[in-house]
Order: structure tokens, then C-alpha cells, then sequence
């Protein structure tokens, strides 16, 4: 926390400094005088922004300042996860963590020492200044001439001075000065002032209390205490009290004609003399007076030539917001982030989203992702990482906390999954896969937020977009979060699948769409009006082209008997995929043979998974009131090149893209 | 003053102020009307400050007439020794002038600059 505070007051410290210091440079060209009235506005700008512990951070500024992040550990091994490939060196992954904790610890001290500058620095400020007030105040009488009373009234009339002040006499104060933030007083070291003099200082004390200096120079002298080991600041801080001076002298002697404000010069050097003949022994004096002074008495003396003052103060302005829009500050409690390299974006931020198929729901909740993405998520995370054969069984635990490190998810949703076994206290996961590709095509850092646009390819060629999507993740010190996901089909989506109509003249589409799913069951090998006249069986072997579609089972995985490779699936899933393709009732292909109802899960023969033979859509019509889709269809045996339509498939769609098989005339051999 | 000098409270300082100022034996109702622009007195608050300070032997007082005059007895010069200027103070003055808005920096010019200053205000002068 203090850390976050002291990096980001030193990178605010950093680029501000370079604005002083260019400030400083630049109107040191210029007649100090002519740029006073505009810099004392841009002091004031530049110790507000000093006090603001935010950096903005500006696209695209050609200058970046940037602090290196050494105490962020990565996140995520950037090694491809080409996922057959276990790793076998987790060790490596470990090392940059250490490094990071010594850096820690640096920045930890630095951001200790720094606190306690700022509060030396205030609690010596506030005691000065309050010790100094009370002696002022203490030694101080009302005043016995009533011409300084009546004096003071007029001006505050004729300058319209709102505030209430207090006129004091006290020999404590080595000129007349203003004191007191909410209660003001006006303090004189004695009360000879003759008429003419009197008028020139009070007009002085009353421009800087109705312009609020001392909230000004408060304002400042925190800025100088929160960057105290800045000399830039210090050198603002400077700067700032002699354009103040210079301001403020500007104002008193506005449209006066020389005579007087020579008049005016008299009275300071006059004031000045007196002082020091009361008590010139006990004084002591700081170098540099006497320069400073001189510029004062030129700015006042050539009062006229200030016309020219607007043109200097609003180059000056330009120049200060050039400097501001050209230095931008990065990444100090935020990681820096190569927003260029799209590969490494897409393995660090949108692999295993994309896989869990977490970033094809459109969500700004975590808690609205369906649960079972979760435990696809960490599948996937465990098979890139760790994977060495085996199950995917995790423990719960292991596998919420690692989900809830980059989740604001509850553990009651992710237990939610289907695949979470409530006995055991496990998640299973059946198997890994998916179709697809995606990439990232344009990234942003907003602060901590980095934006990513992505688009999700065509399983088909790897080319067609059918999806864009745009995935939020929440950067801090020591990791990230993903807070939001929007996801849209493509046109290219609705062709690809459905919605409108179906492409009958694009028959390898339509092929690999609706006749690739049923291949698997023969079943446009026979003649049926309803799936319950197709047998148990060859529906359940429909199951096959989820597994070559997403075939990515290991060996491992398969149970042998007699030689047959078995793949045991939950029943759950398997229903639901026959389910997508016929209006079947689970209870009824749970009479199949492969069903076994002790494990619920079906014995499935990985044996016949492949495609044994090849048939092909030849034409396709089209009902548009009905939406039935029918195909004409050869035989498809290998060899057999004959293009006879020896199946007639009807197939209803449906508006959301899916489809369900009705019927199939068979005119072919037994 | 043959006894110690003690620091004085802040009301009786107020006083002492005014009696040095007036450089001459005052009366009470004078000192009264004096303290008018920094503190409402009622007189017998006033007198018992005043009998305070005569008791400690800062003030003396004369009957004259009617009138109770009130003059200094310590003086103004050794009671401001006392107090004096604290090293403390010194360096505190410097950051004070960080806090307030004064017609100029009463420590930044030394004597020296001050030749300089009126010899570089005159030449201005006649330039202009």
C-alpha cells in the first residue's frame, strides 16, 4: 500500500520535475517579469498535480519515463503451450519470484524513509510556523493611530476586498506582513508610516490576502513536503515565492503612473532601511536578497513595456502543457506491458480463457461464467504446466484458489460445475479439446486496465473470423484479474452456422455442418422417421465425432479390453451431445449395451472412431417456410465413385443456428 | 531590577506593551482604551493584571489626583534581552516566511545590499 503510494508520488515526481525544470529554463530567456503573472499560475497548477497521488498515463506520448518494475513476478511462464509437451523444469519458473522479493524489499525501505521525510519535514514547517505566530502575535498591541484604521477601511472598500483582517502592531515582524490562514492579521513593526507610504503598503498586504497567498504558499509547501527529496520542487518551491512577490507587485501598481510606483520602490527600500537600523545586531541575513530585489524594482520601474506579458505568459502556458502531453508516466505499481508483441499477449492473457471457452460468453461478473469453464480453465492450466499423463482430477481447493486468483469468483458458483464431485471433494475433468484458433489484434493500457481485442477463427481454415471479442484484465503488483469479456458473431458466424439460410450451393459445407455429426451412427445408412427406429447403439456411437472433432484423448485415458480401446465418458455429456442432434430421452439410450448404470457413464468404442467411409452432400434443398433442410446423398464407400444419391436426410433448423435430424429415406444396397 | 525577571503571561505582556509605548505614566482607563483593538477587558479584570504586575515590581504606581498613573519599571530593552532571540527562533523565522505574505523578505538583504539597492533604485530612476 505505502509502496503503491511512494512509487507512483515518485513517478509523479519525476515527470513534474522535468516540467519544472524545462519551465525554469525556458523563462529564465524571458524577462522574469513579463511571465510572473502566468507562472504563478502554472506553480500553483504544477503543486496540485504534485499532490495528486494518480498519474495519468497518455497514449501514445513520446516520452515515456518508466521505472522498472523489477518486483512484479511473471505471471504466467510465456512458454508455449504446445500442450503435448509437459513441463518438465517448474523449477525456473520459481526464479524471478525471489529476485522480486529483494526488490520488494528495497522499494519497502525506500517508500519508509520517504514517509518519514514528509512527516520531519511537515511537523518542522508546522511548528516554525506556529511558534513564529504566537511570538508575532503574542508581542503584538492594537494600533494607536486611527488614520491606519480608516486607511485600511477605505482600501479594502476601493479594492473590494471581502475578507476580514486584523491590524496589529508588533516588533516581531520584520516587515509588514500577512499571517494566518483562517483568522488574518495584518501586522506593521511600528505605526510611523507617513501617509503616502502607508497607502503603498497596505495596497501591497491587501493584494495578497484577497488573492489568498498564504493558501497558495501552503498549497506549495505541502507539494515540497510530499516530494522533499526532489530538488526540482524545492526549486519550484523557490521560483514560485518570487513570482508571487512579483505578481503581487504587478497588481498593486496597475494602471499607477511612474511617479508613484517610484514612490513604491522608495517605500520597500525605505521600510527595508528603518528595519535594519532597529536592530541590525541580533539579524541575520540569507545570500541572495539583494538579486532578487533588483529584479523587483526593474518589473515595477518598467511597469509599461508589460503589454507584451500576455504573448510571453501564453507561450510559456504552451510551453508547459507541451512539456505535461509530452511526458507520460508508466508503470510503477502496474506492469509494463509490451502492448506490441500480439503472441505473447495472446499466451499470457487469452490462452487458457479461450480454451475454457471463458472468453466465448459475454460476462462483466465472473460469477455469470458457467462453472464448468472454470474447471476447464485450471484443466488446461495443469495439462500446459504440469501435465505428466494421468487424470485430470484436482482437488477442490488446489483448483479454486488458483481460479479465484484471477477471478472474483465465488467457490459456492465453481462448485456449481457439473464436474465437480461433491463426494470426493474433487473436479474431474473427461478430457481436453476444442476447435478453433484465436488471436490478439489490438491491445490498450488504461492504468491498470489492459483491453484486449481478439478474434476467434474458423475451426474450417483458420482464417475466416467468426468471432470478436474483447477481453478486460485487471493488472496489479503481483498479478492480474480478468474483469470483463464482450463476445459478438461475425457475419461470417451466421453463415458458418446458421441462421438464414444454409448455402446450398457450398455442398463441402454442408457436408462437414450436417452430415459429419450423424456419420458416425450409419445411421443415414437406413431408413427411419424418428430416432427411436435407428437403435440405441448407433446413436450412441454418434458420440464419435465429438472425439474426432475435439480429438485430443490421451492414451492414457482409454481403458483396453481385448484389445478394444474404451473410452469411458459421464453420462451427462454424452447425452447432451446426442441431445444437440435428436430429440432423444436419456432414459432411452440408457438401454444401450454401453450403459452402465453402477459409474453412469457409457463404455465408448474409440475403435470406430475415424471416418470409415466418405459420403459426400451431391445437392440441397431448402424450405424456407419450414426451415427443413434436405440432402441428397451418395454412398460413400471407398472406391465407389459412382455419385448415385442413395440417402435422402431432412434436417431441421432452427433461428439460434442449431439443428436436428428427422428423417432419412435409404434407397441404397442392405 | 533587583529581582530575577520571570517571563511574562500574555495578557501582562499586552500591558507592558502599551506602558513602554506611551514612554510616559498612563492611567488605567488609558491603558483600557489602548487594549481595545486586541482584547475586551472589563476594568477590574485590567486592575488585577495591574496589581499583578506592581506586586512583581514591572510596574510602579503613582497617585496623582483623583488618578492611579501606571510607569515601567523594568524596561522595555532588558525584558526583550530576556526573552531575547532563542537560536531556535532564528532558524524557525526563515521557514515562517514560507507561510506568510510579507512587502519583502526582512532576512534576505543584508546592509551591504542595501547601498546597492538604493544606488540600483536611483539609477533606474533616471533612466525612467
Amino acid at each position: 500500500m505505502l509502496e503503491n503510494v511512494f512509487t507512483t508520488i515518485f513517478a509523479v515526481s519525476i515527470t513534474t520535475g522535468i516540467v519544472i525544470l524545462a519551465l525554469v529554463l525556458l523563462s529564465s530567456r524571458l524577462n522574469r517579469s513579463f511571465a510572473a503573472k502566468w507562472k504563478y499560475w502554472v506553480w500553483l497548477l504544477l503543486a496540485v498535480r504534485l499532490l495528486i497521488p494518480f498519474h495519468v498515463t497518455l497514449p501514445g506520448a513520446p516520452v515515456q519515463v518508466s521505472v522498472p518494475d523489477t518486483a512484479i513476478p511473471p505471471v504466467l511462464s510465456p512458454q508455449t503451450p504446445s500442450s503435448a509437451l509437459p513441463d518438465l523444469t517448474p523449477a525456473a519458473s520459481e526464479l524471478p519470484v525471489q529476485g522480486a522479493a529483494r526488490s520488494m524489499n528495497l522499494w519497502e525501505l525506500f517508500s519508509i524513509i520517504w514517509l518519514a521525510g514528509v512527516i520531519l519535514f511537515l511537523a518542522y514547517q508546522l511548528a516554525s510556523y506556529r511558534r513564529c505566530r504566537h511570538e508575532a502575535l503574542r508581542w503584538s498591541r492594537a494600533v494607536k493611530d486611527k488614520r491606519l484604521y480608516i486607511a485600511l477601511d477605505q482600501l479594502c472598500a476601493e479594492m473590494e476586498i471581502g475578507q476580514k483582517v486584523t491590524l496589529m502592531i508588533s516588533q516581531k515582524v520584520s516587515g509588514p506582513t500577512i499571517i494566518g490562514l483562517f483568522k488574518s492579521y495584518l501586522l506593521l513593526p511600528h505605526e510611523d508610516y507617513a501617509d503616502n507610504e502607508l497607502v503603498h503598503i497596505l495596497r501591497h498586504e491587501l493584494v495578497h490576502l484577497g488573492r489568498r497567498d498564504i493558501w497558495y504558499k501552503l498549497m506549495l509547501l505541502l507539494a515540497t513536503a510530499l516530494h522533499w527529496f526532489n530538488p526540482a520542487v524545492h526549486l519550484m518551491l523557490r521560483e514560485a515565492n518570487k513570482d508571487l512577490e512579483l505578481a503581487c507587485d504587478d497588481e498593486t501598481i496597475k494602471n499607477l503612473p511612474f511617479e508613484e510606483r517610484k514612490e513604491y520602490s522608495d517605500t520597500i527600500i525605505h521600510c527595508i532601511r528603518r528595519q535594519h537600523s532597529k536592530h541590525t545586531a541580533l539579524s541575520t541575513y540569507f545570500y541572495g536578497g539583494e538579486k532578487a530585489m533588483k529584479e523587483r524594482f526593474v518589473n515595477i520601474l518598467s511597469h509599461k513595456k508589460k503589454r507584451a506579458g500576455k504573448v510571453a505568459g501564453a507561450v510559456v502556458l504552451l510551453c508547459v502543457l507541451l512539456m505535461g502531453g509530452m511526458v507520460a508516466c508508466d508503470t510503477l505499481n502496474t506492469p509494463q506491458i509490451d502492448l506490441t508483441d500480439y503472441d505473447l499477449l495472446y499466451e499470457q492473457y487469452l490462452h487458457l480463457p479461450f480454451w475454457s471457452l471463458i472468453a466465448f460468453e459475454t460476462w462483466d461478473n465472473a460469477n455469470d461464467i458457467p462453472p464448468d469453464y472454470f474447471v476447464d480453465y485450471y484443466a488446461y492450466y495443469w495439462h500446459d504446466n504440469h501435465y505428466q499423463g494421468g487424470p485430470l482430477d484436482f482437488p477442490s481447493e488446489e483448483l479454486e484458489s488458483y481460479i479465484q486468483e484471477y477471478f472474483d469468483v465465488s467457490t459456492e458458483h465453481i462448485r456449481m460445475a457439473d464436474r465437480y464431485d461433491e463426494e470426493k471433494d474433487i473436479y474431474i475433468c473427461l478430457g481436453l479439446g476444442g476447435g478453433g484458433s484465436a488471436k490478439v489484434v489490438g491491445a490498450e493500457q488504461n492504468g491498470n486496465r489492459l483491453v484486449l481485442d481478439y478474434e476467434v477463427y474458423s475451426p474450417e481454415d483458420g482464417i475466416t473470423v467468426l468471432r470478436i471479442g474483447i477481453l478486460t484484465v485487471e493488472l496489479s503488483g503481483d498479478g492480474y484479474k480478468y474483469v470483463a469479456n464482450q463476445m459478438q458473431d461475425t457475419e461470417a458466424m451466421t453463415a458458418f452456422y446458421g441462421e438464414g439460410k444454409p448455402d446450398l450451393n457450398d455442398l463441402e459445407s454442408l457436408t462437414q455442418r450436417y452430415l459429419y455429426p450423424i456419420l458416425f451412427s450409419w445411421a443415414t445408412q437406413l431408413s427411419w422417421t424418428g430416432p427411436q427406429q435407428i437403435g440405441v447403439d448407433r446413436l450412441i456411437d454418434m458420440y464419435g465425432y465429438d472425439r474426432v472433432w475435439n480429438a485430443n484423448i490421451p492414451e492414457s485415458a482409454m481403458v483396453f479390453e481385448n484389445d478394444v480401446p474404451y473410452y469411458y465418458v459421464s453420462a451427462d455429456i454424452l447425452e447432451a451431445h446426442i441431445a444437440d442432434y435428436f430429440d432423444v430421452s436419456a432414459d432411452h439410450l440408457r438401454t444401450a449395451e454401453q450403459y452402465d448404470l453402477a459409474k453412469n457413464e457409457y463404455a465408448f468404442n474409440m475403435s470406430g472412431v475415424g471416418f470409415a467411409y466418405d459420403p459426400h452432400v451431391l445437392r440441397a434443398e431448402y424450405d424456407d417456410a419450414n426451415l427443413l433442410l434436405t440432402l441428397y446423398i451418395d454412398d460413400g464407400y471407398p472406391g465407389d465413385e459412382s455419385k448415385e444419391e442413395v440417402s435422402i436426410l431432412i434436417i431441421q433448423l432452427y433461428e439460434d443456428g442449431s439443428f436436428k435430424y428427422v428423417s432419412n429415406i435409404y434407397s441404397g444396397g442392405d | 531590577m533587583e529581582e530575577k525577571i520571570t517571563r511574562l503571561y500574555d495578557s501582562e505582556l499586552d500591558i507592558m506593551l502599551i506602558v513602554w509605548d506611551a514612554g510616559e505614566p498612563i492611567s488605567s482607563t488609558y491603558i483600557l482604551e489602548r487594549l481595545k483593538g486586541k482584547r475586551k477587558w472589563a476594568l477590574a479584570t485590567l486592575m488585577t493584571v495591574l496589581s499583578r504586575l506592581c506586586a512583581k515590581g514591572y510596574l510602579a504606581c503613582e497617585k496623582q489626583g483623583r488618578y492611579n498613573l501606571y510607569h515601567a519599571v523594568l524596561p522595555e530593552d532588558e525584558y526583550k534581552a530576556f526573552e531575547g532571540k532563542s537560536v531556535l527562533e532564528r532558524i524557525y523565522s526563515n521557514s515562517f516566511q514560507k507561510l506568510v505574505a510579507s512587502l519583502y523578505n526582512g532576512k534576505a538583504i543584508s546592509e551591504d545590499d542595501l547601498s546597492g539597492l538604493q544606488a540600483f533604485l536611483d539609477n533606474l530612476k533616471k533612466e525612467g
